[in-house]
């Protein structure tokens, strides 16, 4: 009865999970559970010859019940398994639950409030605004509430900027365009669009590291900011390019 | 004889001294007909214009690539001085004014390119746009109309095509290429 209790419990906190590995843990649980039913049968004398030969959990002897410390270390070690496989789950729902401001490195492409067109910065939504700070430059900021159609976008481009441009051009016999074939990388792009004092409509683009743009979005929506009807576009390229990107 | 050789002598130098002293007169005359171009006097009205969000119609246009043209466009006109003020779209104040023409823009044509073939081959990977730009009045009357390309064929990334079609606008419609009543489509072409 000991024995049976707990793996109701973990049968509940798996189910409750409702992932894969929580439903395998699950059915683990339940065959032990039958298991020990089965090995009460074994003793009483009413299982049958090959009964127990479909199952993931089989006792290595099967003249004698498992004996209660290994039961104890079978269930314990089964719980650290259930605590590690929820342990990242955690991790991620942690980012809604902390208080502290968001923030990531970002390039402003264009249109956010006075903030210089191609530099590099950090991007962070704190106090209901979202702002934008470059190094040694005051911030631009615009109140989240009056941010709308936030969309994602996703560009590959080239690494290195015009310093890298003007070196592949100069290495000899189309040595550069060879280089030009790796050194590119995918960025994520995140516009929006939002309002001033006067009511005019300004659009702003900001290139973000890919996987970076999903969070400041989700966290723009979090303080209030208003999504697009339209999908969020991935970029368009070829099947040779993509296949470099995932290389 | 000595007298008529003098007098023509000093004949010389008097148009030689008045071809000199008009010269920089004209000059100065014609560089102040191309700052001040028909259409655009000091005498007459000087509009304004509100810039409208760009429409991409039926076309899968980025959300990037529409907002890009729409703030290049804004700096672009702002650059070029022809327009008293230049307004964005939703903007109120612009309701006030009495000479106010708005600018609408409709992609037409979109070829995405790619940097990294244009890096590659140089000869494709080109992104591409093409629109068609309407002045109206504030009574709907259509003061201009043309259709404007811009793209990107070498270097830079695909948005600076953005960049040189909202150029290529704000070229078309200064007020020197209006009279105030529509005119046939033309075809401006800007290449990097």
């Amino acid at each position: 009865m000991a024995f049976r209790e707990p793996s109701l419990l973990l049968i509940n906190i798996a189910s409750a999970l409702h992932s894969f590995r929580a439903r395998t843990i699950a059915i683990v649980a339940q065959e032990l559970l039958k298991e020990s039913t089965e090995e009460a049968a074994l003793h009483d004398g009413t299982a049958a010859i090959g009964e127990q030969m479909d199952r993931f959990v089989v006792s290595r002897s099967h003249r004698e019940a498992y004996h209660p410390d290994r039961r104890r270390a079978l269930w314990l070690s089964t719980m650290l398994i259930c605590c590690s496989l929820t342990a990242p789950a955690q991790k991620i729902t942690q980012r809604g639950d902390t208080s502290a401001p968001f923030s990531t490195r970002a390039t402003h492409l264009l249109g956010f409030a006075n903030a210089r067109n191609n530099s590099t910065g950090t991007l962070s939504v704190q106090d209901d605004s979202l702002q934008f700070q470059q190094n040694g430059k005051p911030t631009a900021q615009v109140k989240v509430a009056l941010v709308r159609n936030v969309l994602l976008g996703g560009e590959s481009k080239q690494v290195g900027g015009l310093p890298m441009t003007l070196g592949k051009a100069a290495v000899p016999f189309g040595g550069g365009r060879v280089v030009s074939l790796f050194a590119h990388k995918k960025y994520d792009t995140l516009s929006f669009e939002y309002v001033d004092a006067d009511g005019g409509i300004h659009g702003a683009i900001f290139q973000l590291t890919k996987g970076q743009g999903e969070l400041v979005k989700n966290e723009l929506i979090a303080q209030g900011a208003t999504i697009s009807s339209r999908q969020d576009q991935a970029p368009k390229e070829n099947a040779a390019e993509a296949g470099h990107e995932n290389k | 004889m000595k007298t008529s050789k003098c007098n023509l002598s000093i004949a010389c130098v008097v148009a030689l001294a008045v071809i000199i002293l008009s010269g920089p007169g004209r000059l100065a005359g014609q560089t102040a007909a191309a700052k001040f171009p028909a259409g655009n006097g000091t005498s007459g009205p000087r509009w304004s214009v509100q810039v409208d969000q760009v429409d991409s119609g039926n076309l899968d246009l980025a959300n990037s690539f529409q907002i890009a043209i729409y703030e290049n466009l804004v700096d672009e006109l702002n650059k070029t001085k022809q327009f008293q003020q230049v307004f964005r779209d939703g903007d109120l104040r612009a309701g006030a004014l009495p000479n106010l023409l708005v600018l609408k823009t409709t992609v037409e044509k979109y070829t995405p390119g790619s940097e990294t073939r244009r890096a590659v081959t140089t000869v494709s990977g080109a992104t591409k746009l093409t629109v068609r730009s309407q002045l109206l009045t504030r009574e709907g009357k259509v003061v201009l109309e043309r259709t404007v390309n811009g793209d990107v064929r070498f270097f830079g990334s695909n948005l600076r095509a953005t960049h040189n079609l909202a150029h290529n606008i704000a070229k078309a419609i200064k007020p020197s290429s209006w009279s105030g009543s529509g005119q046939p489509t033309a075809i401006l072409t800007g290449q990097l």
